[in-house]
This record gives C-alpha cells, sequence and structure tokens, in this order.
C-alpha cells in the first residue's frame, strides 16, 4: 500500500515537472520585434528647437515634478534615464515601479528642430505620454508637435 | 506477481521523473554551445559602417534600442557602449560598443544574454543589425 502510495506522488511529480519545467523559454529573435509605428507616434513629439541642452533640462523638470527619480543622464547622447519607486495616482498613473528612457536628437532634415521619444516601461497609454509632452512644452515655452 | 508488479510500477515512475527533469535540457542549444567557436561568435555580433561618427552611431544604437522596446541602463559617449534590458517572460540584457574600424568605418559590436546565458544564435543578431541599418540609412557590413 505504501509503495503504491510512493508510486503515485512520484507519478503526480513528473506531470507537475513536464508541464511547468517544459514551458519553453522565449525565443531570442522575440526580443527583437519592432515596436508599432503607432506607438512610436505617441511616445514622439517635435520641438522647434535645436538646443538639447535646453530640452534636457525641461525633461528633467518634468520627471522631478512627477516623483521620478533621474538616475542617469549624458548630454553628448541626449539620453535621460528616470525611475518612479512609489506609485502617486494624483500625479501619474504610473505602475509601482516605473522606468522612463528619454532620448534628444536632431530631427534628420529638419534643421533647428529637435525630437523628444519617451519611453515608459509598461506604459501604453497614449494619454500619458501627451501629459508629459505638454509639460515639456509648457517648460520649454516650444510647442510639441506629432512627428 | 504482485511484488513483480509493483517494482515494475515503481521502475516507470522513476524513470518517467528522470526523463521529464533531464528532457527539457535542448540537445541542440548544447551542440550550438561546444561547436561555436569565439571567432563566429564575433562575426555574428559584429558589423561595420561606412561612417566616422561615433556620437552619432552610438545614437543610432539608442534609438534602434529603444524602438525595440529595450529600456537603455546606461550609456557612455567616451567608451562608446551602451547598455540595455527587454523583459519578455525573461530578462534579455544587450550591451553594444562601438568603437572605430580603420579611417573610414565603426565598429558596432552587439552581445545578448537571456537570464544570464550568452546568446549564441545568429538571428536576433541579424535582426538587430537589420533594424540599426535602417535607422543609420547605411549598410551593416559584415567582419571577419
Amino acid at each position: 500500500m505504501r509503495v503504491l502510495r510512493l508510486v503515485d506522488t512520484v507519478l503526480t511529480l513528473s506531470f507537475v515537472v513536464i508541464l511547468t519545467g517544459c514551458m519553453t523559454p522565449p525565443k531570442p529573435a522575440e526580443f527583437f520585434q519592432p515596436v508599432s509605428l503607432q506607438q512610436h507616434q505617441i511616445k514622439s513629439r517635435v520641438f522647434e528647437t535645436s538646443n538639447e541642452i535646453a530640452i534636457m533640462r525641461a525633461c528633467t523638470n518634468v520627471l522631478m515634478d512627477n516623483s521620478f527619480q533621474v538616475y542617469e543622464a549624458e548630454s553628448q547622447l541626449g539620453w535621460i534615464s528616470a525611475r518612479k519607486l512609489k506609485f502617486i495616482p494624483l500625479e501619474m498613473p504610473a505602475p509601482a515601479s516605473a522606468s522612463a528612457t528619454i532620448l534628444v536628437y536632431p530631427a534628420s532634415g529638419r534643421p533647428e528642430t529637435s525630437i523628444v521619444r519617451i519611453s515608459i516601461h509598461h506604459v501604453a497609454d497614449a494619454d500619458i505620454y501627451q501629459e508629459l509632452f505638454a509639460r515639456i512644452s509648457q517648460s520649454l515655452f516650444v510647442k510639441a508637435q506629432p512627428l | 506477481m504482485r511484488k513483480h508488479l509493483r517494482r515494475m510500477l515503481c521502475l516507470f515512475a522513476l524513470g518517467l521523473l528522470l526523463i521529464s527533469v533531464g528532457g527539457c535540457v535542448s540537445t541542440q542549444e548544447r551542440l550550438l554551445d561546444s561547436d561555436t567557436s569565439q571567432l563566429q561568435l564575433r562575426s555574428f555580433q559584429s558589423r561595420a559602417f561606412d561612417t566616422t561618427d561615433q556620437v552619432k552611431t552610438l545614437r543610432t544604437v539608442m534609438l534602434t534600442l529603444q524602438d525595440l522596446g529595450f529600456i537603455l541602463t546606461s550609456a557612455e559617449s567616451g567608451v562608446g557602449s551602451v547598455t540595455a534590458s527587454k523583459w519578455n517572460r525573461s530578462l534579455m540584457i544587450i550591451t553594444v560598443s562601438v568603437r572605430p574600424r580603420g579611417e573610414t568605418q565603426m565598429l558596432v559590436r552587439a552581445n545578448c544574454q537571456i537570464d544570464k546565458e550568452l546568446v549564441n544564435d545568429p538571428v536576433p543578431y541579424q535582426m538587430f543589425f537589420s533594424a540599426l541599418a535602417k535607422a543609420m540609412f547605411l549598410e551593416a557590413h559584415e567582419v571577419e
């Protein structure tokens, strides 16, 4: 009787391992699927200025106004990395921890203009990006235009 | 007879457990591990672009990674390196370095890891360089 119970346990364990252990991990190529054009447009705006430092300062202010901590910034690359650790619903409906990346770069073929691209991990809501760009625009006194 | 049946059942159950635990390791992956030489891996991971602008190349690498949904975690223009990560059931970390190659080219090398395992498969590297070449408006030359 005891042996049968043991066999039963081992069989159950085997099936559990088969079902859970062999769940295929994602293929490396799956990580390189491009983001849709719509997402690209939601997360980017054109500003009629080539002053990247001024744009980066405005972005930093807006991030800080919304309780993000700026972890790294590289002016030569036009890059800001920030993170918001605590969820503050009144200011921004972001998840409990949100990583934000901002890139500022010259718009090709359009002199005296720059493109700002914001990406917040796990946040795809267009309204959030719209609001962020509006605040950057206010801080910079330059209108944000869609791509 | 009953004793014999019990023993057979025990052996079957143990065999099934061993197969279920050991069977998940992909033989193909193991073969790739042993067969892929350092030189071959470096060739998958590297492309040369006809430009001398290191900062512009780095910026394009960063834009490409962001387009692909990666979060940039570090970047340094002096050294010419960018690191980014992406979560998709597993964590992928990619490091890309940009350095001059001769007097007319920049060499871009990417290194991908999934859950701390080096990616040996050439396909994801090809996909990355294809996206980068489009963003650079330049051809990605294979290097030896």
